[in-house]
């Protein structure tokens, strides 16, 4: 059994795939079901690189994976953790690896405009940078709200405020990123 | 805030609300990577990320002991209210235990003649005054 059957099973996101997967395995993928997107997000308003931050993920579960020690009581603490410090460690190596164009495995097979899909990324990459110009509370609630669509009730649990609060806070958040991109150039179509 | 189209499609000046809104769904459909899957999870579980992730494991603990806590300290309140109640019916039956054999005392005569209203009116022909049972005199007192 590799480590690509597992991340079969978990990608799939069926049973029929984690036939024949030990049972540690199966937890560990039923976890990143059920899991994974909220660690992306959180990694993501940290980082605001969406490649970088699903590398995160990957390398917490890949060493949740390879985990000898003692058992693990917290899953998503221990992961969190671990991705954290991943993406501390990357950003201070100041890695400068080529990142691939985001989006572009989804147009495998297809025929696909190049101009279309390289102003695709320049607008992904212009609000994407206007977003890390928010401060991180105001990132949080965009990134949950629109990767994860949560309510503003689940976002209050996390932030620990009313949803009234988040709404406002989203409300702020949303004409602090629209200054932004107005001050960088942004052209809206 | 509100936004100012001009002719070619293209938006100068603030963005609006709305506006924002499809901004952000667009932005992020791209920008979520199409091999995580859909959270099944709906209910989240980290209290505030990540600053207390280290606190995450302890956390589900603690709000198990303040429950049992705060049923335990209900039950001892409930104990105790029932231990006071008694207490207090205890000391009103006692207290009307004594009234009744005070009351009793009080209607036990000692005057042939039956009651005899003030103790210290004199009670027969002759001017013996009725003193209480247990401080009757031998002599007659005038």
């Amino acid at each position: 059994m590799t480590l690509s059957d597992v991340w079969k099973g978990c990608m799939t996101s069926s049973d029929s795939a984690l036939a024949g997967v030990p049972a540690r395995s199966e937890e560990i993928a039923c976890f990143y079901r059920e899991n994974s997107r909220e660690l992306w997000a959180i990694f993501y308003s940290m980082c605001s690189d969406p490649e970088r931050a699903h590398d995160a993920v990957q390398e917490a579960f890949v060493r949740l994976y390879h985990h000898q020690g003692e058992p693990v009581r917290d899953l998503r603490a221990w992961l969190l953790r671990v991705g954290q410090n991943w993406l501390r460690d990357v950003a201070r190596r100041k890695s400068s690896g080529c990142s691939l164009l985001s989006g572009l495995d989804e147009f495998t097979g297809r025929v696909v405009d190049p101009r279309a899909t390289a102003e695709l990324h320049e607008r992904q990459q212009q609000i994407r940078s206007a977003m890390a110009e928010l401060n991180e509370d105001d990132r949080r609630v965009l990134v949950m709200k629109y990767s994860m669509d949560w309510s503003a009730a689940q976002m209050g649990v996390v932030m620990d405020c009313t949803a009234a609060a988040i709404d406002m806070r989203l409300s702020r958040a949303r004409r602090r990123l629209a200054e932004i991109l107005v001050e960088q150039g942004y052209q809206h179509e | 805030m509100s936004s100012s189209d001009n002719g070619g499609g293209r938006v100068a000046g603030q963005l609006s609300d709305q506006q924002m809104d499809l901004l952000l769904r667009d932005f992020f459909a791209c920008e979520v990577p199409g091999a995580l899957p859909v959270a099944g999870r709906v209910v989240p579980q980290l209290r505030r990320y990540p600053e207390v992730a280290e606190r995450a494991a302890v956390r589900p603990a603690a709000v198990v002991r303040s429950a049992r806590l705060v049923a335990a300290l209900a039950l001892a309140a409930l104990a105790l209210c029932a231990m006071l109640l008694n207490r207090h019916a205890e000391r009103m039956a006692t207290v009307a235990a004594k009234a009744k054999a005070a009351a009793a005392e009080e209607t036990m005569l000692v005057s042939p003649q039956g009651s005899a209203g003030s103790r210290q009116a004199p009670v027969g022909a002759d001017g013996l005054l009725l003193q209480e049972t247990d401080q009757i005199q031998l002599a007659p007192q005038r």
